[in-house]
């Protein structure tokens, strides 16, 4: 049984997750979710399927974009909405099933801690279950590439669990709308010299999950607009 | 003259005379149409006056005429794709923030039991 100190804890702790058509997973992931955190943002990014009919039987905070946005815009959404509401700890999470709620106490307890600033989930730390070669290949490239052009050396680039403190969040002004934002997240960590600590987690990789999920060869795209970002402001 | 010069010059003269009118008539984007004043104005030059494309070629070391109208419009071309791209990227900007803002202002607690009831609770 949660101690009242515990309880005070976790008021503190808000739960952003981003999603886009995922009537599939979506119920899953609010269960387990609302099941040990009470603070929980659920932006639908536009969504056109049931996803905002399947959220209301949920105890969540529900946002909607009226268009799609993409996911970077939609973290910053809920990352607005959590600070507004005094958030003292907040947990991006994605909606597609891919990530164990059972993760986050490790990912928060170093913030809460007043160790870190940042607290990264790592797949490579932690175990990625049905990830197929290329994926791994190209999420190890993402690795080097972030080296160099970030200079910091994490183990996983495009992890979806993350968490922030306050202090942290309230700086990270997210302006890739799209899947580049997680190198954007590394990049701002980088330049504002945030202490940051990764933690292992698991990500499970299902046929659904890999043929929704990002493209290989978005990478390569991915990689472009961060360097065109870095030409045009 | 060749035949190609003239219609080239008479629609060139079109488009300026309808620029200048407008750059009188109309103070709005003033600087984009005296931009585009004077690129009508050197292509008209360029057309009517090939020699002196030329003698503008040499004078900046560039063997033919026609290479510095090619170098030129490259050159022009992409200052036009960046700025185009950087404004797309600006405008993007703007559209999430507006749809942020109006996703956050219609914010709802859904899903809530009390007394055995479903409510929803408005942000205030």
């Amino acid at each position: 049984m949660a101690s009242h100190g515990d309880n005070n804890e976790r008021d503190g702790i808000w739960i952003v997750v981003p999603a886009y058509n995922e009537m599939e997973h979506l119920p899953r992931t609010l269960a387990a979710l609302t099941s040990e955190y009470r603070n929980i943002v659920l932006i639908d990014d536009g969504s056109t399927d049931a996803t905002r009919e399947l959220a209301q039987s949920h105890d969540v905070w529900y946002l909607r974009h009226a268009v799609n946005r993409g996911q970077g815009a939609a973290l910053q959404t809920g990352i607005d909405f959590a600070l507004h509401h005094r958030a003292r700890v907040i947990v991006t999470f994605d909606a597609d099933g891919q990530h164990n709620v059972t993760d986050i106490d490790a990912l928060v307890r170093p913030i809460c801690d007043g160790r870190v600033d940042v607290c990264l989930g790592s797949r490579f730390l932690g175990s990625a279950p049905g990830i197929t070669w290329t994926r791994w290949l190209i999420l190890k490239m993402g690795v080097v590439l972030t080296r160099v052009l970030s200079r910091i050396r994490v183990t996983d680039t495009h992890n979806g669990l993350r968490a922030f403190s306050r202090h942290a969040a309230q700086n990270i002004g997210l302006t890739h709308d799209g899947m580049a934002h997680a190198s954007e997240i590394l990049d701002y960590v980088a330049r504002a010299k945030l202490r940051f600590h990764e933690v292992p987690v698991t990500i499970r990789y299902t046929a659904d999950t890999l043929r929704k999920g990002q493209a290989d060869w978005n990478s390569v795209r991915i990689f472009g607009q961060l360097l065109v970002a870095k030409l045009i402001r | 003259m060749i035949a190609f010069q003239y219609a080239a010059l008479l629609i060139i003269l079109a488009l300026l005379v309808a620029d200048l009118w407008q750059l009188w008539h109309k103070p709005a984007m003033r600087c984009f149409r005296v931009c585009r004043v004077a690129a009508w104005s050197a292509a008209g030059l360029a057309i009517a006056l090939p020699e002196a494309a030329q003698r503008a070629a040499r004078g900046l070391g560039i063997h033919r005429g026609a290479d510095l109208v090619l170098y030129s419009f490259v050159l022009f071309s992409l200052f036009t794709f960046f700025l185009l791209y950087s404004r797309q990227t600006r405008l993007q900007r703007h559209i999430t923030e507006l749809v942020r803002q109006y996703a956050i202002e219609h914010a709802r607690r859904v899903g809530r039991r009390r007394e055995h009831a479903f409510e929803d609770e408005r942000l205030a």
